[in-house]
């Protein structure tokens, strides 16, 4: 009672004991949401300071909350980031009809937010209407538009936006999937109608680009820094390029064209822009890739995941770019690729090595394979590295533990350990992890995929006990038994979202470990032990959850079989538009 | 009437596929209605899992797995026996999923006490053969962008490749999962010339 009280007075000299000016000043200098939550709990006072100042808000899952619910919470919000399927949807692992509408936040967003000018959808089914709505509300506002990964729109759309939003500088479209695809119109009209847009990306989409509009939106956008863009042939993007002096990355094109008279000789003295730092191309070859060696030293993005380059090509390339700071490839770059980056590239801040064609077993090249070599190398190369996710044939402990070592500023590491090779060299990888998480303590997010048996139970109570900072962590075929998970979440304090796919444990097992989890408000299985009649999920049905279960045979068709769920942290209460492929369990049928 | 959708992955699982042949001619001679049964024969524990799901598809808010441990002998049902309730009902066994609609809830019931009866008899395998069958149900999945620029990339290599060289990927692939499965363009290039 003593201690109360005496909080209850700290509690009225914070608030009162400053003035709302200083008060104003130190809010606005605060920006991370973790400290601004944790301002906003001290007293109402600075609770209603949080919400008149907070301008920008990242909602992770959004049948999480409602679009009322945050106005009433933040109506002066600036900006939002909103995010619906769950990520395994990228993999193509869930229902296509899972929903993520994004109709109730736009219609709330328009109507409500005045301030609203920065707007990011992921993952999310946005329709014309939707656009039309939003439109015909903040066109006058509108500095940012993303819809990333979206879906249910088309270049009609696109065209309505840019010929209305004049002040837009962010138009971001990346991967999402757009109806009418050959219509370019909108392309013209965005030339036409904005002077002031810096970042133009359709990368990874099926709409068509058109080089002579490309390049108006060049000549008329004299900001332009970031465009990335469908497939295009590249001999007829060279107006484009000449006609801009600012333009700093550039992501897409195509240099797959049908030759004559042999040779791709049409790319010799390639012109790039001399502002030019960050490059994605589609379908480089050997033939095309010395393009770049010219602007090698310039560069400090390389996506090359998209290309058909060799293990030799690469070293070749990466040579020549001592100044990456990120580099994006497929597996195909081999150790050797690796080994040549831990000797030229000593900015490199984030590698992603993603997995390449499963032909051939795995190998597109002979050299082609990542292994504990690679990743020492890299460790011990490569010391500023913050992101790395990799995937690797073979594996070693002491690999891990090189990274443990070395690679001290790592926040985010991901491994996925292929299924191409019968043996690994070292397992279990239980020392190994130990070590890597000991080591890496700046680690925020970690995923590690492997096989059954390569991280005992002993090896997940490693993870528990070590990742005290992890709030994302991914876990593909580890444990042995439900004592790993158990052991798993004794640890784990600051987890926020975790996915399991593959494992052994049991329904009884997961629902224990929710409830242990005390940070945890999203997890996503795919792959467990169901119980005889599924009772024991009920285990883990309380409120301020939604968990929804998603029946086999819905979403890729080659895990049709496995049974999966998801289950995350609501103050919307159960969603209203679940459709037949999932089945939300509910409080009420607990009774 | 009886709308069902099978889908088979599995080879071995024939007397499954016969067991369910018979289990929808049965079914081809009853009546309809609604409501939802499901009921899962998982693989993990080579037994019977079973999911009851009665009537309340109405608000989407269903008791999916009733807190009692007795499979399908839910309450509600046994209470009305005078009520033959249909609903829907899907079976996962042996990494194969069949759906049949319109299943007499009574009929589900001698099913699954059926299907207890034999999961009873068999010993629970130990943990390390449960292993097993995920990583083989369960390859690494693949990001949509990469898996979409893979396909292509196949595809024009193999354009540009006018002789392939017979296939060799086979060995590799053989007993192992593909991911991409089904496509018409694999195992037509499988070696990659990009030496062109």
């Amino acid at each position: 009672m003593a201690a109360d009280g005496g909080d209850r007075k700290l509690a009225r000299t914070m608030s009162f004991g400053i003035s709302d000016v200083a008060l104003g000043l130190v809010m606005n200098c605060v920006e991370d949401p973790w400290d601004r939550d944790a301002i906003s709990l001290v007293c109402r006072h600075w609770c209603k300071l949080d919400r008149e100042s907070r301008k920008h808000v990242t909602i992770a899952m959004a049948y999480s909350t409602t679009p009322d619910r945050l106005f009433r919470r933040f109506p002066c919000l600036e900006s939002l980031k909103l995010k619906a399927k769950p990520r395994a949807s990228m993999f193509n692992l869930i229902p296509e009809d899972w929903g993520g509408s994004a109709t109730p936040w736009i219609r709330e967003l328009s109507a409500s937010f005045t301030f609203l000018k920065v707007l990011h959808l992921r993952r999310m089914i946005v329709s014309d209407d939707d656009l039309a709505v939003l439109v015909s509300a903040k066109a006058h506002m509108l500095v940012s538009l993303k819809l990333d990964r979206c879906s249910g729109f088309s270049t009609t759309s696109l065209a309505l936006i840019a010929r209305s939003c004049k002040k837009l500088e962010t138009f971001f479209l990346e991967e999402s999937t757009i109806a009418e695809k050959e219509n370019v119109e909108w392309l013209r009209e965005l030339a036409t109608s904005n002077t002031v847009l810096e970042t133009l990306n359709f990368f990874l989409t099926d709409i068509r680009a058109s080089p002579a509009y490309l390049a108006l939106v060049v000549r008329n956008c004299r900001r332009l820094k970031t465009l990335k863009i469908s497939e295009c042939f590249m001999s007829e993007l060279v107006d484009m390029f000449r006609a801009t002096d600012t333009l700093q990355a550039f992501a897409g094109g195509n240099f797959d064209e049908p030759v004559q008279g042999g040779g791709n000789r049409k790319y010799e003295n390639y012109y790039f822009p001399p502002s030019i730092q960050r490059l994605s191309l589609l379908y480089m070859g050997t033939n095309e890739m010395q393009v770049l060696f010219p602007y090698g030293a310039a560069l400090k993005k390389l996506d090359l995941q998209f290309t058909f380059l060799t293990t030799e090509d690469h070293c070749q390339l990466v040579q020549r770019c001592p100044n990456l700071e990120i580099l994006e490839v497929r597996d195909v770059i081999g150790d050797r690729g690796l080994q040549v980056i831990a000797q030229t590239c000593k900015k490199l801040q984030r590698l992603r090595v993603e997995r390449g064609d499963d032909d051939q077993g795995g190998l597109e090249d002979e050299q082609g394979r990542v292994t504990h070599v690679g990743l020492m190398a890299i460790a011990e190369g490569c010391p500023d590295l913050q992101y790395w996710a990799v995937h690797v044939s073979d594996i070693t402990n002491a690999a891990l533990e090189a990274i443990g070592t070395h690679s001290k500023n790592l926040n985010d590491f991901r491994l996925v350990l292929l299924d191409r090779e019968l043996l690994i060299t070292d397992m279990p990888l239980d020392n190994g992890v130990r070590a890597l998480l000991s080591g890496c303590t700046k680690l925020r997010r970690f995923a590690f995929y492997v096989r059954p048996g390569a991280l005992t139970d002993l090896g997940l109570s490693y993870v528990g006990e070590f990742s005290k900072n992890v709030r994302y962590m991914l876990l593909g075929n580890v444990g042995t038994s439900d004592n790993g998970l158990l052991a798993l979440v004794r640890g784990c304090p600051s987890l926020q979202k975790l996915e399991l796919r593959s494992c052994c444990f049991s329904e009884r097992a997961i629902a224990v470990a929710a409830l242990q989890l005390k940070s945890l408000r999203y997890l996503w299985v795919q792959g467990y032990r169901a119980s005889l009649t599924g009772t024991d999920l009920m285990a883990m049905v309380r409120p301020y959850w939604n968990i929804e279960f998603i029946a086999p045979g819905q979403g890729d068709p080659h895990t049709e079989g496995q049974a999966q769920f998801l289950a995350y942290y609501s103050l919307a209460g159960a969603r209203t538009d679940c459709p037949q492929s999932i089945i939300p369990l509910h409080p009420s049928a607990r009774t | 009437m009886a709308a069902e959708q099978q889908t088979n992955k599995v080879a071995g699982g024939s007397r499954f596929a016969a067991a369910c042949g018979l289990l929808r001619q049965y079914m081809m001679e009853q009546g309809g209605g609604r409501g939802a049964v499901t009921m899962g024969l998982m693989p993990g524990a080579q037994g019977v899992a079973a999911v009851v799901a009665p009537e309340e598809r109405i608000n989407k808010t269903m008791e999916l797995f009733p807190q009692r441990a007795g499979t399908l002998k839910d309450e509600r049902i046994l209470q009305q026996p005078e009520m033959t309730e249909r609903a829907q009902l899907t079976i996962f066994y042996g990494g194969s999923t069949v759906v049949f609609d319109d299943f007499p809830a009574d009929k589900a019931d001698e099913l699954m006490q059926l299907a207890n009866s034999i999961a009873g008899a068999r010993p629970v395998c130990p943990d390390d053969v449960l292993l097993q069958p995920f990583l083989a149900d369960m390859p690494v999945a693949r990001k949509i962008s990469l898996r979409r620029f893979l396909e292509k990339r196949k595809g024009r290599l193999a354009a540009a490749d006018p002789y392939p060289p017979p296939t060799r990927a086979a060995n590799y692939s053989a007993g192992k999962p593909v991911e991409d499965g089904g496509a018409p363009w694999l195992g037509i290039n499988s070696v990659i010339n990009l030496d062109y």
